[in-house]
């Protein structure tokens, strides 16, 4: 069979005769281009495009599953979602569902009304919720979905927590991404009170999910806590948390999370800690968050912190326990983007006292150079076999640059440094007992 | 090395770690073992095509081979992965050899090749109306009218805007 049709390609000079499967194949790759960069609208294009130029392509058009497998709101609100449904064979679905205020009642529940019934096929889930949540959401926030390898929810209600809680109870998450937008603190910590009385997940309810990505902007933390005390296999969990929410005691909710090997932490404040001393609220409850968890085993870290002002970063991983101390002993790759100056050379040497075993660094910070060129002692980052510069750091000339180096990494054998700066970018430099100055 | 024979009977040495490239080679390579005299044949390859596919294997050979029959890392890598810069070069060939070296990787089983073929045939796909694509590709509209009339009835469904 394929020799045929290689010959048939040589026959037909210039015609396109690739086999049916692989033009499948094709068109496949074209949905995943379109709906990557552009949307739905592209997508229905290619359908109906596709299926205008010939027999042989409205057959592929038709047997390319994923085009079809793709359910959002229209499908469920006109009278072709039963063809539409007829052409995905029985397929995993991929659901692209709008909840928000601009959905009236009516079609909010005809929506549910006809993804409900086939929620054991459900694999992804990408739904947006904002206002207020309507009993029918919440039916389906409860519906048991076996097959479900993900969800992307966007929350913006402040009944969000339960509307995630509810999700979060489903079986088999592989990954979540949770977002929501501004809503009041105090409101939130009441309504969250109520509903985890009977809400409140047993230990390792979430046992299969391992990556859990949360952007949010104001946040009770014992919520999101409680919530990552029950998934005990987290291994690459992102967390971007906002602003606004009030501190409790640290010890309410401690998580262990053994295998952890990978934590991203973010925040997003748009304003200054208020002065030199504090920190901003976003920061201090990643603060706190750390503080809780029993991480081990976590070797690679990432912060990304975007705040103004004298910030002293280093309280942010730095705690009077021990415990916690330690838990850094275990990172070897550590990358740090922050969107401020620091202007405090003890700080720096405080939070890498913290990460002794560091041999990959990444830096991202204006002016870092001037911070550490004055350090007398260097990062004291003995294992240090990789440093990388990002986009935000100048260079200086290239002799200071390197003494800066040497002073950085005075306890140093062999490094290789790397720049992303455009300016410098394709000067890598492999330094050897500071032999570079 | 190995020895592999296309189908005009031409011979290639050519290096285990390349040629292992293709699954299809890489489980014959395994069943004639550490004998290195014996030809692998590849019927339903010629050498100009198997000359521009040895190309892409050579510069690929330390790449991570992909899972097999797992759909989901699959998806993931028709989403992230764009054609690199020395696939396009790789790949900015005539349509016949395009068309070509599509089926001698499908033959050979060497996906990430048959993603950048598929991917390329994809892009030059994108955006063009019926008439374009029979055009591009020299192909002649079989519908008769009321087919297409027909066609158009069911795509009606995805005209809300």
């Amino acid at each position: 069979m394929v020799e045929e049709t290689v010959l048939q390609a040589s026959r037909h000079r210039g015609r396109i005769s690739l086999p049916d499967e692989i033009l499948i194949h094709v068109i496949d790759m074209a949905r995943a281009e379109a709906e990557k960069h552009f949307g739905r609208k592209e997508i229905d294009d290619l359908i109906k495009n596709l299926s205008l130029v010939s027999r042989r392509f409205r057959y592929a058009v038709l047997n390319t599953l994923s085009l079809w497998t793709r359910i959002d709101n229209r499908y469920c609100l006109k009278d072709g979602f039963g063809y539409r449904i007829a052409r995905t064979a029985n397929k995993p679905l991929n659901l692209h569902i709008d909840l928000s205020s601009g959905v009236s009642s009516s079609q909010r529940e005809a929506i549910i009304q006809h993804i409900a019934p086939l929620k054991d096929r459900w694999q992804r889930l990408r739904a947006s919720f904002a206002g207020r949540i309507f009993s029918v959401d919440r039916e389906m926030c409860r519906l048991d979905i076996p097959h479900l390898e993900s969800a992307h929810l966007h929350l913006s209600s402040m009944h969000n927590f339960s509307s995630m809680h509810n999700f979060s109870s489903m079986h088999n998450f592989s990954s979540m991404h949770s977002c929501h937008e501004v809503f009041e603190t105090w409101n939130f910590m009441a309504i969250k009170t109520l509903e985890l009385v009977d809400a409140v997940p047993p230990a390792g309810q979430y046992r299969k999910l391992t990556t859990f990505r949360l952007k949010v902007n104001s946040y009770g933390y014992y919520g999101l806590l409680t919530f990552l005390s029950c998934a005990p296999n987290l291994e690459h969990p992102s967390l971007d948390l906002g602003t606004r929410s009030f501190t409790r005691s640290i010890d309410q909710v401690p998580v262990s999370l053994p295998r952890l090997s990978s934590l991203s932490l973010s925040n997003h404040d748009d304003f200054d800690g208020g002065n030199d001393y504090d920190m901003s609220p976003a920061t201090t409850y990643l603060r706190l968050i750390l503080a809780s968890m029993r991480i081990p085993n976590v070797k690679n870290l990432r912060l990304c912190l975007r705040l103004y002002g004298k910030f002293y970063f280093y309280y942010l991983i730095e705690t009077s326990t021990d415990r916690v101390r330690n838990t850094f002993h275990a990172v070897t790759g550590l990358f740090i983007t922050l969107h401020f100056t620091i202007v405090d050379e003890d700080a720096i040497k405080r939070f890498f006292a913290l990460l002794p075993n560091v041999q990959e660094l990444g830096l991202d910070i204006p002016d870092v150079l001037e911070t550490i060129r004055d350090l007398d002692s260097g990062l004291g980052l003995d294992q240090l076999r990789s440093l990388t510069f990002g986009e935000s750091v100048q260079p200086y000339d290239c002799g200071e640059e390197n003494n800066v180096l040497c002073n950085l990494t005075k306890s140093v054998d062999d490094l290789n440094v790397e720049w992303k700066n455009p300016v410098c970018k394709d000067s890598a430099i492999h330094m050897h007992n500071c032999d570079c100055a | 090395m190995v020895i592999i024979r296309t189908a005009d009977k031409e011979k290639f040495t050519v290096d285990r770690d390349v040629a292992e490239c293709s699954v299809l080679l890489k489980n014959l390579l395994e069943d004639v073992g550490e004998n290195e005299e014996e030809e692998i044949p590849v019927q339903n390859i010629n050498s100009s095509v198997f000359r521009k596919v040895l190309e892409w294997c050579e510069h690929h050979k330390n790449d991570p081979r992909p899972a097999s029959d797992d759909s989901a890392a699959e998806e993931s890598r028709r989403r992230t992965t764009d054609i690199s810069e020395w696939d396009q070069k790789f790949i900015a060939v005539d349509q016949e050899m395009l068309f070509e070296i599509i089926l001698a990787a499908n033959y050979l089983d060497i996906k990430p090749l048959l993603d950048v073929g598929c991917k390329t045939v994809a892009n030059m796909i994108k955006g063009k109306t019926p008439e374009e694509i029979r055009k591009l590709f020299n192909i002649t509209n079989d519908f008769t009218p009321e087919e297409e009339a027909q066609i158009r009835r069911e795509n009606e469904w995805a005209e809300d805007r």
